[in-house]
């Protein structure tokens, strides 16, 4: 063989192989930047009917598995924000799709919230209120999701919601999954889901009512698993939740407002 | 014999394949492996402010609103993308960040005003017109978008909706503006947009300018086609392509109009239908006699009107006219100004001034139907309102979409950045100013179209402005009064050669001798002395191809030559900063030459530019030598004028011998501007007309910054503070934008990209109680924030961190933590900020007012202090020097009194929340036993007395914050916040009354013991125990 076939006899495989590799390693990459990017027909194409429903299904396995969300009937929730250099402590009660009370405490004064399915009231003594004071319908209506203790995504269509996967983007530079849930005319939820982990980073809300629309962000980090398997956030945009129970008594009281 | 060699192949050949293949494969794998982990993600946290300005805004392209509100508006512009406002005007969101930002038109569905389709890519075909990618479409009110065809039309002049049935739309393209192409005319989709058909097309040099349809009978389209092309130095409008047609059947067939139009060729042609009158249309036809033409039969026929100047101006560019929704004689014609008809079209009168200034070059009208009093007007400096039918305006003072060419800065502290913007002459503002950069702050001081605008650093009072065309002056800023600097011809020159100014001539201080001063037209010009002496120091450094000179032959059917099509003059000129010998030169038809002996001799290199891959003669947008070596420069080049889009940026290090072409699949859009770093030299930024792209590594990989930067955002030029390393942009449709402080970008590496966590030296930080603090907000349009007035902590995450805390504490010298700051866990970049404060005291609760007091907390005095990065169970470690403020007010002394005052108070808050605490536990208690035995006097007056206490030393009666009820804790607090927050020490009277507050504490401590212990005694084991919850 001459010298010069010895050396591409050695060299051609190897670059090929090469190659092969080089381009698989990239192929990922390529399809987050492009879907992400300038090319939104390619993300277009890419949005198989199916892919939600996958997304979704391994998000919750992450969770702790659909038998595990389904039995959850009642939460308790306590936490801290740092405001300041200063704790304030909150605490939720939720029964699922019944009522969940809210409380915020600082320096001495608790604000609280109650919604139930069909009324809802707030207390704010901090701002002077002297007594509790009923919601707006709007209000209630948009409330109700918080309801939800399993989750929205969690049986999602026997509650009748739409759900529709957006593609890939990046949030605060991690790339993201985009499933978004639309509840009603009034509410539409999108979550934000890390490729990797399949936990939610954030979900954005848009709620629509007669008089204008918002939008709010949630941060979803701190992950831990329960002894009982399940996996909460335990940060969520500023709360620091120290304890999650589920299924605890709670007792009906607590959602009559009194001040 | 057999050679060495050849015997050792022989036998090692085995081995050596082996060995061949494993070192290839290693290396490849090992540059795979290092290949940049750093994306638009990484930095996303170093979010740019939006500087504006709003006073004076940009090209507005298109503007619709939803008439069932009349207040859902959407406005879209020639570079600024597209804006939503829901309140008519209060405020605007930009809608579009994501996509490119040229806007040609947007239309709502009529029966869903939550679907919005946008046809990207203006028509109003000048000289920097920027290009679209086609339509896009929402059906969630803009909140987000999917792009939906079309993308090669490069411009869209209108969108129009079928009302009976909204599946069906059409698009009119003219289509490219540089080169043949088959993607224009006409475009019809019968199922919301999915799939597109083209119903009406000529040749590849003719596109669809406008399109009307029949609101009651939306099958009858009347359309007009028109024959255009731009070259980088002509224009011409018009040809045999363009002609009006008819359709009956929703495009199927049509029907070329010619009874009662002009003879000859015709150019563009923009078309009006009277929604209450549809058989009566108006048309302002551009031919050798451009005029306002008249049809009475639904566009089958048509007839010259009278009409006046601006009604028949510019027609290429003001393509515009209108009918009122329900009055078929009242006619709107948005032109070089806004002229009115109440007579169909017949004669016209101007809008009033008397509601201010109406900004010339109008491009978009919407009236709204249900009150047709409100008419919103969309010109060349931003959006006006009308609440009167368009005889008096407002003006809209809160988009901030301004088109600027070229951004300075100077030295002053806060600096004031400069810049010349496309139709609206040059301005500066302030970096910062209290309260935020309102509108008020930004101050014009030269006119015309705007480009480059040069503060002298030798003399703060000088800047030099320009308008188009080289029209160059010195500017006294104190004064406002311009001395012309623009070099004129004189004997000495060749009589037939007239200088040629480009459109945005050059200005250009020296990097290496500020003194130096250089304009360039086909020659270069110094000064040395402000412009007051000119030396011409080189020959004609174009191509000089005098085919390309004839720009007063520009325009077509309507003569335009404006300077916009000057060409074969130097567009680019640049200094070294390491010798003042070495100056650059580039030119728009693609020469580049170079001298370093000050302009004796000039080496043209452009012919070894071509070897890299970059088309011979490119219009040469930037030079920009290293400040690290005087051998080494880059370039861009810009070829789009003959409709070639690609990213052209390279770097030669042998002063243009060779060249080496920087690369990237991220790069989109023509090359503006490439800038260097001023301390690292593997830093490089990268603006184009879509997008800005930074390398950390000198150029082999790029990424798009995207951090509250449009995606796509047209980057004209860019500067880099050397004082306060902001990265300055000058945006072509969103205004100047900063990002504060790149040293982060800066000090990244790849090999510092791949640790999993990694925290950033702090070095020194300044005590700051504020630079820039305001009162109450402006009520001035539009308002940048400002920068951060103390450096933050910044760590980098290599993954986002999902599971596990992370935290921050700030320890002193002793190892006493000071506080505790959440931290963010984002992947990348984070900030998280410390105030440089302590944490503040626990004070007395339970009363009916909350205190502030547990808020406040002092200032650390300065010394060094350790910052710890929690992370899951790893934690890491870096010192924080805090030092005295340069420029503040206070002595060591004066700090350290400071410190010690409000220390005192926290001790006395603590001690008084300890009495508090207890008194409140009491009264619980006691509340409850009077609840079980009422009738028990002296308890109930052992509740009062308790009361009464509790009372005097906080606020326990008033609510409401309109009465006050200041008791011994709100006294507290208010020397606390005093002490705390001002930038001196505490006076005489303060710490006085700090000692009487102690006394009272004192007092209060013993009267609280006396109490518990009364209750203790008396009370608590002789009464049935409350029952607590």
């Amino acid at each position: 063989m001459s010298r010069s076939g010895v050396y591409i006899s050695s060299i051609i495989p190897g670059f090929i192989g090469v190659c092969v590799f080089v381009f698989l390693s990239q192929t990922r990459n390529l399809n987050a930047k492009e879907m992400s990017g300038f090319t939104q027909n390619q993300k277009t194409q890419q949005n198989k009917p199916d892919s939600a429903t996958i997304i979704i299904n391994k998000y919750l396995a992450a969770l702790g598995g659909i038998e595990k969300l389904e039995s959850i009937k009642s939460l308790y929730m306590e936490g801290t924000i740092n405001i300041r250099g200063q704790k304030a402590q909150t605490k939720v009660w939720t029964i699922g799709n019944h009522a969940a009370r809210n409380e915020f405490t600082i320096n001495g004064f608790t604000n609280w919230s109650i919604t139930r399915t069909d009324s809802g009231w707030s207390y704010n003594p901090r701002r002077g209120q002297k007594f509790p004071e009923p919601m707006t319908a709007d209000m209630i209506k948009l409330s109700q999701p918080g309801l939800d203790v399993k989750g929205t995504l969690v049986d999602y269509k026997d509650k009748g919601y739409k759900i529709e996967y957006k593609g890939i983007d990046q949030i605060e530079g991690s790339d993201v999954y985009v499933i978004e849930e639309k509840l009603n005319e009034s509410i539409t939820k999108t979550f934000y889901i890390d490729l990797d982990s399949y936990l939610i980073i954030r979900v954005h809300t848009k709620s629509v009512t007669k008089n204008k629309v918002t939008y709010s962000n949630a941060d979803y980090s701190n992950y831990k698993k329960t002894t009982d398997g399940y996996m909460f956030a335990m940060t969520v945009g500023n709360i620091n939740y120290k304890t999650i129970t589920v299924n605890p008594e709670i007792n009906e009281a607590i959602f009559i407002p009194k001040k | 014999m057999r050679k060495p060699h050849l015997n050792f192949l022989n036998m090692k050949r085995t081995s050596f394949c082996f060995m061949s293949f494993f070192i290839l494969s290693s290396s490849l794998f090992v540059s795979a492996q290092q290949k940049s982990p750093i994306n638009s993600g990484t930095f996303d946290v170093m979010q740019a402010r939006w500087l504006g300005p709003g006073t004076m805004s940009g090209r507005i392209t298109a503007i619709v609103g939803n008439p069932a509100d009349g207040k859902t508006i959407y406005v879209g512009c020639a570079g600024g993308g597209v804006w939503k406002t829901t309140n008519a005007g209060a405020s605007f969101k930009s809608v579009f960040d994501k996509y490119v930002q040229s806007i040609g038109s947007i239309a709502l569905d009529p029966n869903d005003a939550n679907t919005v389709y946008v046809g990207t890519g203006e028509s109003n075909m000048r000289n920097t017109v920027s290009y679209g990618n086609g339509m896009y479409k929402s059906t969630d009110g803009g909140d987000n978008w999917t792009k939906i065809g079309l993308d090669s039309t490069e411009h869209i002049s209108k969108v129009l909706i079928n009302p009976a049935n909204t599946q069906i739309i059409y698009v009119a393209a003219p289509g490219p503006l540089w080169c043949d192409s088959k993607n224009r005319g006409l475009f019809k989709s019968t199922d919301g947009g999915t799939t597109w058909t083209q119903i009406l097309y000529t040749n590849e040099k003719t596109g669809c300018a406008d399109v009307v349809m029949n609101p009651t009978n939306p099958d009858e389209l009347v359309a007009t086609m028109w024959e255009f092309r731009r070259k980088p130095f002509a224009f011409n409008s018009g040809g045999k392509g363009s002609a009006m047609y008819k359709s009956k059947d929703g495009g199927k067939t049509w029907t070329k109009i010619t009874k009662g139009l002009p003879e000859g060729e015709l150019g563009r042609m923009a078309l009006a239908i009277s929604p209450s009158n549809p058989k009566h249309l108006l048309a302002i036809i551009e031919a050798k006699a451009t005029g306002l033409y008249c049809s009475n039969d639904g566009g089958e026929s048509w007839s010259k009107q009278a009409s006046t100047s601006n009604v028949e101006a510019r027609p290429f560019y003001f393509s515009t006219i209108a009918f009122d929704p329900k009055d078929d004689k009242r006619v709107y014609r948005p032109a070089f100004q806004l002229s009115v008809s109440d007579d169909g079209g017949f004669s016209f009168t101007e809008a009033s001034d008397e509601g201010g200034w109406v900004h010339s070059d109008h491009h978009a009208i919407w009236i709204n139907p249900m009150y047709t009093n409100q008419v919103w007007l969309g010109t060349d400096g931003g959006v006006f309102l009308s609440n009167d039918r368009g005889l008096t305006f407002t003006f809209i003072q809160n988009l901030p979409v301004g088109q600027f060419y070229h951004v300075q800065c100077d030295m002053k502290d806060p600096y004031n950045v400069y810049g010349g913007l496309q139709d609206n002459g040059t301005w500066m503002g302030p970096s910062q100013y209290f309260g935020g950069v309102s509108n008020g702050r930004w101050r014009a001081f030269y006119g015309g179209d705007g480009f480059w605008a040069q503060p002298d650093p030798t003399d703060e009072n000088s800047v030099y402005a320009e308008a188009q065309g080289g029209e160059a002056g010195r500017v006294d800023m104190t004064t406002g009064l311009v001395v012309s600097i623009q070099p004129m011809q004189t004997k000495n020159e060749s009589k037939n050669k007239k200088f040629r100014w480009n459109w945005n001539s050059p200005i250009y201080i020296g990097a290496a001798n500020p003194h130096n001063l250089y304009m360039g037209c086909q020659y270069l010009f110094k000064s040395t002395n402000q412009g007051r002496r000119w030396d011409r120091i080189s020959p004609d450094l174009t191509t000089d191809n005098k085919a390309k000179e004839q720009q007063e032959e520009s325009g077509g059917l309507s003569a335009d030559n404006t300077s916009a099509e000057n060409h074969c003059t130097i567009f680019s000129v640049a200094e070294s900063p390491l010798d003042a010998n070495y100056i650059f030169v580039g030119t728009d038809d693609g020469n580049l030459q170079i001298t370093t002996d000050g302009g004796q001799v000039w080496n043209n290199v452009s012919g070894n530019i071509v070897n890299c891959g970059i088309p011979a003669q490119t219009w040469v947008s930037s030079i920009e030598p290293s400040r690290y070596d005087k051998n080494t420069l880059y370039a861009t080049f810009d070829n789009h004028n003959y409709g070639d889009f690609n990213t052209y940026v390279a770097k030669s290090t042998d002063l243009g011998k060779t060249w080496t072409r920087l690369n990237n699949t991220e790069f989109t859009g023509f090359a503006h501007k490439i800038k260097e770093d001023l301390k690292n030299k593997n830093l490089l930024f990268l603006g184009t007309e879509r997008g800005l792209f930074c390398s950390i590594n000198g150029g082999d990989d790029w990424f798009r910054m995207k951090n509250h930067i449009p995606d796509y955002c047209p980057v004209r030029d860019m500067q880099i503070h050397p004082r306060t390393n902001d990265l300055i942009l000058a945006t072509y449709g969103r205004g100047i934008m900063i990002v504060d402080d790149i040293t982060p970008i800066r000090n990244m590496s790849l090999q510092l990209a791949q640790k999993d966590v990694f925290l950033y030296p702090m070095g020194d930080v300044e005590l700051s109680y504020g630079k820039f603090e305001g009162g109450f907000p402006e009520h001035d349009g539009w308002v940048a924030g400002n920068s951060d007035d103390i450096p933050p902590i910044q760590y980098y995450f290599k993954k986002r961190v999902m599971t596990g805390d992370v935290s921050i504490k700030i320890f002193d010298a002793s190892g006493k933590m000071l506080k505790e700051i959440p931290a963010t866990k984002r992947k990348g970049l984070n900030k998280v900020y410390w105030d440089l404060r302590i944490t503040g005291p626990k004070t007395a609760t339970g009363g009916t007012k909350p205190d502030q007091g547990s808020f406040i907390a002092p200032m650390v005095l300065p010394g060094a202090y350790t910052v710890k990065l929690y992370v899951g169970d790893s934690t890491y470690s870096e010192t924080i020097n805090v030092i005295p403020n340069k420029n503040g007010k206070m002595s060591d002394e004066d700090r350290k009194a400071q410190y010690a005052a409000a220390q005192k108070c926290m001790q006395i808050h603590e001690a008084l929340a300890v009495s508090a605490d207890s008194i409140n536990d009491v009264i619980e208690r006691v509340k409850s036993m009077v609840e079980n035995d009422k009738s028990n006097k002296k308890l109930t007056a052992f509740l009062d007395t308790l009361k009464s206490f509790k009372s005097k030393i906080m606020a326990s009666t008033q609510t409401s914050i309109f009465a006050d009820e200041e008791r011994l804790r709100e006294k507290i607090t208010r020397v606390y916040a005093t002490v705390c927050f001002q930038e001196a020490a505490p006076t005489n009277l303060e710490l006085d009354n700090i000692e009487l507050l102690s006394d009272d504490v004192a007092q209060s401590q013993q009267k609280a013991k006396v109490l518990v212990k009364e209750y203790d005694t008396k009370w608590k084991n002789k009464i049935k125990p409350p029952v607590t919850r």
